[in-house]
């Protein structure tokens, strides 16, 4: 078992090492020089030179790359080529925001996902049940930019309950809750409906199973055989999805946090692109990374806690 | 004795069950008695399995059952105080109702031991459940499943209770099944084929538990399988259905000495494999009525009756595993088809991390198989005949040793060094199903290993084939799932056959068919194999059926040939201890059937 969580985790290391690997070169490999970038076509050749200089990014890549790895593990991300304050401060700050943001979109969309996933499976063929299937259908056909336009469209413009944008940070309480609602839920509808569908799957699946006809011999009612011996059982491959979901929805975050006008790590990414500030989006990007490795190695170690057959025998 | 009452316990009045609007079971009436014990048999698709099932309720969506199925109100001991006990009708109760009956009056054991039980739970909280459900005030739970499971002669019940179940083997679990339906005393025990999946000495005592835990429970029993021989040593009384119908009933030593159907005659004469008293081919459903007129003989007593003394390769040394456990090399012949020298496969390998476990399928296995003979492997799951198949066929690399095919070695080579082999070598699979593609016509199945022909030669071929296995020849443009199973093992014979091999290996091919349709399947692969001048290495855990089809026989035990010799002489006096328990273990039609 504690072999088990060391070999992952060993490879979760690796991989987080490749990736930076990857994200550093192919970053460093881009034309653009970040000196030409911020001092503009006029400069003269001198004086780009001396701003290289003062850079840094006239010394060789891989001692570039060192200085950049042991400085992001150690909290110290370098200086901004384009602000010339230091990175971490900036990238932590949103990179909370996005966490927040993108931890109220699962939220949301595990409690669309499980009742409608459940509903669908147990009524499947019944009205009802395509009814439930039918709106997840609906739900993954939907852009979150739209439904996030949408949900502004009627929550702010025309009801005027929520805030179209901007954002408060937790402390705010209320404010906080006013402020995240409607992002979280435009980010949290389409991964819902997305999940609903696995979890649908999932669940008529598992009452299939033979073990499912054993519980109902045993004398359990149809509904109490499902949440014993169903639910737990349709809960692996739910959970294997869900970690995978969670990639998409940094990503589908950057949009929604340029719709919501959110000071997350996506407006922050788009605004160091815009800047070329290479190390700003080397550390941005490399975050993600780590945060969706993170993610992943969680699940991997949490699946075995609930399906004793992937634990090894030790 | 056991306590059996005149007192009906079950009766089933009429019953039909259909899926939408076609009728699967036609009216069927019968009565069970407190404490009697009887066998439903039938074949696939007679409907055996639904009637169980509708007595318990539990019939899969989009299957009705009509009719009437009555429970006799609980016994005296169990009966509410107020008021006569009331009887009930199970296709009419609600599912409050049958909740409450469902694994306390009623209980249920099913065939799949590996996927019966909840892989998340442990199993003894699934034992515990089963008693909670039906008596919340239960109060050691604890104490009473390890009570069960010492009951079902489960070793070390402690630690077993607190174990999942895949960390069980298949006759175990099948005996925590069968805990957890005696958990609560039922007066009836329903059993759907639950030996089907088990090895044979594991089904020996499994069915012996059965039989002494509802003799102790004083329940009845309504085991519902398709072997005559399993039936026999459980059951009193039998019901035999076909189609949908109950063809015949009564008590078993009746049933299978004096039968009066045509049907059960028939079903009992290709159970046995019983052959033709002159031709010496099994009885199938259509030869058997006749041939029953006059004594058949039993399985066994002719088994090579009918091929030609030419044909007859030279009798086989009868030996078995040295004392040192190796070096023995069976059936030696000189030039044979076959030829096994020392062959280990290991599985898995060592870890940088950890102890590497290994699982050592093969332990130097050594024997030959001459031209034209009839090659039987016999062995339990796990003891690595189908790893040894995989061999002979270079679908797999041995760990080491030698495997030489018509003389020449298929070990080490790459895949495009044995084109060679892939036409000499045929093989034909358990699963008719499983092992044919869905998307591809017979024609395309059976004509796929034919290269350098025209596409007419082909035709003509699949044509061939197709009448030599005895299927139309309107066969060819359809689909697998348009026949039965029986029809799809002769198109995975024929497809077999289109290379024109010298060696067909048969893994379990006849295992998966009915008894009726496993006689003509087997009668098929004889006249094949003298047709095509096949070597044959035929590979079952039915000892009878090696025991009918080959010449020699091969026991295979924990990655070892055990014991080898001709097949008749293996079975009648059989030298290695383990030959004489499996021997011992086939279920066998009761004495006075015969």
């Amino acid at each position: 078992m504690l072999l088990n969580v060391l070999r992952r985790v060993g490879v979760f290391a690796v991989t987080v090492f490749v990736a930076s690997l990857v994200v550093f070169f192919l970053l460093g490999v881009l034309p653009g020089d970040p000196a030409r970038a911020q001092l503009g076509l006029q400069a003269s050749e001198e004086q780009v030179q001396a701003l290289r200089e003062q850079l840094g990014v006239d010394r060789p890549l891989p001692v570039r790359y060192l200085e950049w790895i042991m400085g992001f593990f150690t909290g110290d991300m370098g200086v901004s080529y384009a602000t010339r304050s230091p990175v971490a401060p900036q990238v932590l700050d949103a990179l909370q925001v996005t966490l927040l943001l993108v931890l109220g979109g699962i939220g949301v969309a595990i409690l669309i996902a499980l009742p409608l996933g459940i509903l669908a499976a147990v009524r499947h063929q019944r009205p009802d049940g395509t009814i439930f299937s039918g709106l997840s259908q609906l739900g993954i056909s939907i852009p979150n930019f739209l439904a996030g336009l949408l949900l502004i469209a009627i929550f702010s413009v025309a009801l005027g309950w929520l805030p179209s944008g901007g954002w408060q940070p937790p402390i705010a309480g209320v404010d906080f809750l006013r402020h995240i609602a409607l992002p979280a839920l435009a980010l949290g509808l389409v991964n819902g409906a997305i999940l609903a569908r696995y979890t649908r799957a999932a669940v008529l699946e598992v009452m299939r199973e033979d073990f499912m006809r054993t519980a109902r011999a045993k004398g359990l009612k149809p509904a109490s055989a499902l949440v014993r011996h169903g639910l737990r059982n349709a809960l692996v491959p739910v959970l294997t999805v869900t970690s995978i979901e969670f990639a998409n929805l940094i990503i589908g975050a950057v949009v929604i946090e340029t719709v919501f006008v959110v000071p997350g790590l996506g407006s922050t990414l788009i605004r160091a692109v815009a800047n070329r500030d290479l190390i700003m989006i080397q550390s941005i990007v490399m975050c993600v990374v780590v945060l969706v490795l993170l993610v992943n190695l969680l699940v991997d170690l949490l699946r075995p806690v609930i399906d004793p057959r992937l634990r090894m025998p030790s | 004795m056991r306590p059996e009452s005149s007192q009906t316990l079950l009766s089933v009045e009429n019953l039909n069950v259909s899926a939408g609007s076609e009728e699967l079971v036609h009216g069927i009436s019968f009565d069970i008695r407190r404490g009697e014990r009887v066998g439903l048999i039938g074949e696939s698709g007679s409907g055996k399995s639904l009637t169980c099932l509708s007595i318990i309720g539990l019939l899969g969506g989009g299957l009705s059952a009509e009719g009437r199925i009555r429970l006799a109100g609980a016994a005296p001991a169990q009966a509410p105080l107020d008021g006569e006990p009331q009887a009930l009708d199970l296709l009419t109760a609600n599912e409050n109702e049958l909740s409450g009956i469902r694994g306390n009056r009623l209980s249920m054991v099913f065939q799949e031991p590996m996927t019966a039980l909840n892989p998340l739970m442990k199993v003894g909280d699934q034992l515990a459940e089963v008693i909670r459900i039906h008596r919340p005030q239960a109060s050691d739970l604890r104490a009473e499943v390890i009570q069960l499971l010492t009951s079902v002669q489960i070793p070390e019940p402690g630690p077993t209770s607190r174990v999942y179940p895949h960390q069980l083997s298949g006759g175990q679990r099948q005996r925590v099944m069968l805990a957890m339906a005696m958990a609560n005393g039922p007066e009836l025990l329903l059993a759907d084929e639950p030996t089907t999946a088990l090895d044979v000495t594991v089904q020996k005592r499994v069915l012996e538990l059965m039989s002494q835990q509802v003799n102790n429970a004083g329940s009845s029993l309504l085991f519902v399988t398709h072997d005559l021989g399993v039936v026999s040593e459980v059951c009193d009384r039998v019901i035999i259905m076909r189609h949908g119908r109950i063809v015949e009933s009564g008590s078993i030593d009746r049933v299978f000495t004096d039968p009066e159907d045509p049907y059960t005659r028939a079903l009992i004469a290709a159970s046995g494999l019983e052959t033709h008293p002159h031709t010496g081919r099994l009885l199938t459903l259509e030869s058997a009525p006749e041939a029953v007129q006059t004594r058949p003989q039993a399985a066994g007593a002719h088994p090579t009756g009918a091929r030609s003394p030419a044909a007859e390769p030279p009798q086989a040394e009868h030996l078995t595993l040295s004392a040192d456990e190796s070096g023995t090399v069976f059936n030696r012949v000189s030039e044979p088809a076959i030829r096994v020298r020392d062959l280990t496969r290991r599985y898995g390998k060592q870890r940088l991390f950890g102890a590497g476990r290994t699982v050592t399928a093969l332990r130097g296995v050594s024997f030959d198989v001459a031209r034209g003979q009839r090659f039987g492997i016999v062995g339990e799951s796990g003891c690595g005949k189908s790893t040894l198949l995989r061999l002979l066929a270079a679908l797999d690399q041995p760990t080491s040793g030698e495997i030489e095919v018509t003389g020449a070695s298929v070990v080490g080579r790459p895949e495009r060094k044995l084109r060679w082999l892939r036409e000499t070598v045929q093989l034909v699979f358990q699963d008719p199903m499983g092992s044919l593609d869905p998307r591809m016509s017979v024609t395309d199945i059976i004509a796929e290993p034919i290269h350098r022909a025209s596409r007419q030669e082909r035709q003509g071929r699949v044509q061939q084939l197709l009448e030599q296995v005895g299927l139309p020849r309107s066969a060819a443009g359809k689909y697998p799932h348009e026949f039965s199973g029986g029809q799809r093992q002769r198109i995975a014979i024929a497809r077999a056959l289109a290379t024109k091999p010298e060696v067909l290996i048969a893994d379990e091919a006849v295992s998966a068919l009915d008894v009726s349709v496993r006689a003509q399947v087997l009668n098929l692969l004889d006249d094949l194999v003298e047709e095509y001048q096949l070597t044959l290495v035929f590979v079952s855990h039915d000892l009878n059926v090696v025991r009918h089809s080959c010449d020699v026989v091969a026991v295979m035990n924990a990655g070892r040939i055990v014991e080898c010799g001709p097949a008749d002489q293996v079975m009648e006096s059989p030298r290695h201890p383990y030959t004489a328990e499996l021997v011992a273990a086939i279920p066998r039609v009761r004495e006075g059937a015969r």
